[in-house]
């Protein structure tokens, strides 16, 4: 047995087959997305029959044209899509910066702060949707992007992910910064932030999914269609009395398939990013 | 390490931007949490404050709340192990392969990235009794489950759900915390002439115990206010077998109105997450801090 | 009133659309259930509502989420000023201050114009909370998929009582080599407790005291609950980790099933090619064939105003155009729900909609008074809860029976002071 290999390349198992095993628990893994995608252009009877077909028979496209001109699910997509691309960015950002402050400078009740902070994680999302919900109507922003937004702009996970970097960033380059006069929140974005780009791609998809996800608070804090989102849409076909798989399982495929192309195109650089983003 | 004497400046910059994020989180975090503590005190059907009494109903009376307590922690002892178990060797297999990594990346990410409302639906699918997954048992000359219509069978069935879809968090971050570990180590290890086995017990495993830890820790977080999957999926049934802790505040609050109620089941959800995250914590420093 | 007078006169002038006109409407919200046989209904009464009064805008807002949205609306005081829902939802709420009543001079009309018992459920102490359009009886007609029963050659209307029925769908009951079941004979899983109501009161008992106290654990309870473990337990004709009626029925796995006429409209427009008949339940053990207490109402979908909404005119107005007869009888046709207006239910609408008719026959031998305001949807929750234990086998009728009798006196508790 070859015992030379750096992390012990070879265990038992020959190389291929390992590979092979490692592409079959993927594959497996991944199945039921397949299956979603392929059971999507499906009819209701097909999807009813007792023995389930793998390909399509007949396939038709009638979910899809269902959930589009029977319901709006353009508009869904169009808020899922708004809501995800600010409440993202502006996580990203509150988060970036209260990292850096909590990382890189010492000042009176900061640790009190920061495990104030941390604590929170703890609190049941659930419990703050009612309180969260008189607030937001107290502000009269129900039913507006804006209660979709604001109230995920900010991220407790994310705040500590960019503490646990920021940590690693040498004090140099920002006395460096410093003494060529420049101003504090300049230090920030010129010269942190870009040195943050991995734990800031790393926040950013995982933000997006979050919210593009996202499913109880959407719920609650909207009453008209034209502000509901996908996952709203996918959960009110569930409810009616029983499961419209026909129309559910287009609707959840058109609701993965951009994240999946973002997260394909961007792959190299999110794994990338997790790796060098110090989570752990 | 962080700047010690903060000048002028500096203060100004820490306090400006602080500040608005603090009044942010106070708002939208602590404000509610705190609106929800107080109303725990109060039952809102009449208005009317009642002290503790709702706290009492919820430890002494109802007899839901021990059993959610108990799906929940059944759950969780699912749930945790079967992404970090196999997320840790997928990983370590993983960082080993170079021909097709990246697709296999996808494959195990694709899930983790799909909002679990759509993916609950095509379990939804694969659960029935005409399903997939009955249709693979009976290939096999195995009997028929009936999965989540079962007493037994729904929360396992659930968990394992939850940790299929989410594995590829726990693999990826494991992959992160594997490249981290510097080469000179498995170098050194080798020509003691370790097994490989040897090798991943004694200095993989060891490495990544941080990583382990805050998979632990931030996953028990997550699991243990598990709602989703529930809520698409089995409603807390059949007889209550997977209703747990969040799923119960969920019913009180928003199905019996009993926002007070709900609110104290919750300030005791937040004490026993607390409670177990620092018990966590405590374990894995003595453990592993050497 | 001027205010009316002078829009009218501008819709005269400027026609519809004018947007000087548009100043003058006022708005009414309405928010109700967006499922495929409430919604084209309503929508289309909005349009007719609009034609006649076009000084009234109904602003619509149909969603899925009805029950989640519900109590933080309730709870900030932002309902709608129309709100279209279950009294299961907010009969909690009756006693406690928050809903605002009906009327009195709309409260008279709804008493003359209704059928008596759909206004037990949105009734405390006298005054009426909402307006009750259409009613969820416990069913006393049974739905049956009739190809699984010409298949199996076998005649559900044949039975003559209830064991002879149960033996019939034994008939369409179909197992596999290892004894799971593959097709149920009566699946009895859907709201059982719509189920357990009727039989509760055929067998001479009550649900509750007048102080909302459970008073179905008697022998009545016994019997209704010990003749819902049988279908499982001795018939062997449903099971529960086979599948649910609603499911199994929708894929032609369920022979017969006893849920209600909304289930039937439905199907017809989402499953037409499963062809239903219609059989009235037959009496069950111990009670005789004239017996007249087949129907519980279990509850009622009421429109309930706000604060805000009562105080404007076009909300009654509107609710006055839904509570026409041939409106409430058009509604009920498509719907395939019950009509609570009386007049209703002899027009043509109701009486030829083959889905409906049957259950208008099943009327006369209704129950007007059974305390309904006491059934909140957590007590529903918790007498399904009675149901499927000893449907499972995982709890005896006498157990099942006071563990609920606990439970649902918790409940009930809460809504009196």
């Amino acid at each position: 047995m070859a015992r030379n290999s750096y992390l012990g390349k070879a265990v038992s198992l020959p190389r291929a087959s390992k590979w092979l095993l490692m592409a079959i628990i993927a594959l497996l893994v991944s199945f039921p997305l397949v299956w979603m995608v392929l059971s999507s252009f499906k009819t209701s009877v097909e999807l009813s029959r007792a023995i389930p077909t793998f390909w399509p028979e007949d396939a038709t496209l009638s979910g899809y044209i269902y959930i589009f001109n029977e319901m709006p699910f353009g508009r869904y997509f169009l808020n899922s899509t708004i809501v995800a691309v600010a409440s993202t960015i502006l996580a990203v950002f509150t988060s970036a910066l209260a990292g850096y402050i909590f990382a890189k400078f010492e000042f009176r009740w900061k640790n009190i702060i920061f495990i104030a902070i941390l604590t929170s994680m703890m609190m049941p999302g659930t419990v703050m949707l009612i309180p969260r919900y008189i607030l937001v109507s107290w502000l009269g922003w129900t039913d507006t992007y804006w209660a979709l937004i604001i109230p995920q702009g900010i991220t407790v996970f994310g705040i500590f992910m960019m503490r646990q970097y920021m940590h690693g960033i040498p004090l140099d380059y920002i006395d460096a910064a410093r003494v060529d006069g420049m101003g504090e929140f300049g230090i920030f974005t010129q010269i942190i932030l870009p040195l943050c780009k991995p734990p800031i791609a790393a926040l950013a998809i995982l933000s997006f999914i979050e919210s593009w996800n996202s499913l109880l608070w959407p719920l609650v804090v909207t009453s008209s269609p034209d502000m509901r989102t996908l996952p709203m849409g996918i959960a009110g076909l569930a409810t009616v009395h029983s499961p419209l798989l026909q129309y559910m399982l287009p609707a959840a495929t058109i609701s993965v398939i951009p994240i999946i192309i973002v997260f394909a195109l961007f792959q190299r650089q999110f794994v990338n990013a997790m790796t060098s983003a110090g989570l752990k | 390490m962080a700047q010690s004497k903060l000048n002028r400046a500096q203060s100004r910059f820490v306090w400006m931007s602080l500040t608005p994020i603090l009044i942010y989180l106070v708002t939208f975090v602590f404000y509610p949490f705190a609106t929800s503590v107080y109303y725990s005190l109060w039952d809102f059907f009449w208005d009317e404050f009642v002290g503790l009494a709702n706290y009492k109903e919820a430890i002494f009376e109802d007899s839901a709340v021990p059993e959610a307590l108990k799906n929940t922690l059944i759950y969780a002892a699912i749930r945790i192990p079967a992404t970090i178990i196999p997320g840790f060797f997928i990983a370590l297999a993983l960082n080993r392969i170079l021909v097709g990594r990246g697709f296999m990346i996808f494959g195990f990410f694709a899930p983790y990235i799909t909002s679990m409302v759509a993916y609950s639906a095509i379990f939804l699918y694969m659960f029935s009794n005409l399903g997939l997954f009955n249709v693979v048992l009976q290939a096999l000359g195995l009997p028929a489950q009936p999965f989540i219509r079962s007493v037994d069978e729904a929360l396992p069935s659930l968990a394992l759900m939850d940790a299929f879809k989410n594995v590829g968090f726990d693999v990826l971050i494991f992959m992160a915390a594997l490249q981290n570990i510097p080469r000179s180590l498995y170098d050194a290890t080798s020509i003691d002439g370790a097994s490989p086995w040897q090798t991943t017990w004694f200095v993989t495993i060891p490495l990544v115990a941080p990583t382990i830890l805050f998979l632990v820790v931030i996953i028990s977080i997550w699991t243990i206010q598990v709602f989703e999957p529930i809520y698409v999926l089995t409603q807390g049934g059949p007889l209550g077998s997977t209703r747990t802790v969040v799923y119960k505040i969920w019913e009180a609050a928003f199905s019996a109105g009993r926002v007070g109620y709900a609110a104290a089941l919750s300030v005791l959800l937040f004490l026993i997450v607390g409670v177990i995250s620092i018990v966590q914590l405590r374990i894995g420093r003595t453990k592993w801090e050497y | 009133m001027k205010f009316r007078t002078l829009s009218a006169a501008a819709v005269l002038l400027f026609g519809l659309g004018g947007s000087a006109f548009a100043q003058a409407q006022e708005k009414v919200t309405f928010m109700a259930f967006d499922v495929v046989n409430f919604r084209g209904a309503l929508e289309e009464f909005i349009t007719e509502f609009e034609a006649e009064n076009p000084d009234v805008d109904i602003v619509a807002n149909f969603t899925p989420q009805l029950f989640n949205q519900f109590l933080p609306l309730l709870q900030a005081g932002n309902l709608d000023d129309i709100t279209f829902i279950s009294s299961a939802a907010f009969v909690p709420f009756l006693a406690s201050g928050r809903l605002t009543p009906v009327p009195d001079d709309f409260t008279a009309k709804l008493k003359e114009d209704l059928y008596p018992a759909s206004l037990g459920p949105v009734s405390r102490d006298g005054k009426v909370y909402a307006v009750p359009y259409n009613y969820y009886p416990s069913s006393g007609v049974i739905m049956y998929n009739e190809q699984l029963w010409t298949d199996a050659g076998i005649d559900p209307s044949q039975a003559k009582t209830w064991e002879e029925f149960m033996q019939l769908a034994q008939g369409v009951t179909k197992h596999d080599a290892s004894g799971k079941m593959t097709q149920a004979g009566f699946s009895a899983q859907q709201e059982q407790h719509t189920i357990f109501l009727a039989w509760l009161l055929q067998m001479g008992g009550t649900a509750f005291d007048e102080n909302g106290k459970v008073a179905f654990n008697d022998d009545a309870g016994k019997a209704a609950l010990q003749q819902y473990a049988d279908i499982f337990q001795k018939w062997k004709v449903d099971d529960y980790e086979f599948s649910d009626t609603i499911t199994g029925f929708n894929q032609g796995q369920i022979a017969a099933t006893m849920v209600g006429p909304w289930y039937d409209s439905i199907l017809a427009k989402d499953h037409p090619d499963i062809h239903v008949g219609h059989v009235a339940q037959p009496p069950l053990p111990g009670v005789s064939a004239d017996q007249p207490d087949y129907w519980a109402i279990k509850e009622v979908w009421a429109h309930l105003v706000s604060a805000d909404g009562a105080k404007k005119d076009g909300t009654w107005r509107f609710l006055e155009f839904l509570l026409r007869p041939e409106i409430a009888a058009r509604w009920s046709a498509f719907s395939g729900e019950m009509p609570t207006v009386s007049k209703a239910l002899a027009l043509p609408e109701v009486t030829d909609t083959v889905y409906i008719a049957p259950y208008v026959d099943a009327l006369k031998y209704a129950v007007t008074d059974n305390l309904t305001e006491y059934l909140s949807s957590d007590v529903l929750k918790e007498m399904d809860k009675m149901l499927e234990s000893v449907g499972r086998g995982q709890a005896t009728v006498d157990d099942a029976l006071t563990n609920a009798e606990v439970e649902i006196n918790r409940l009930t508790a809460r809504m009196e002071r």
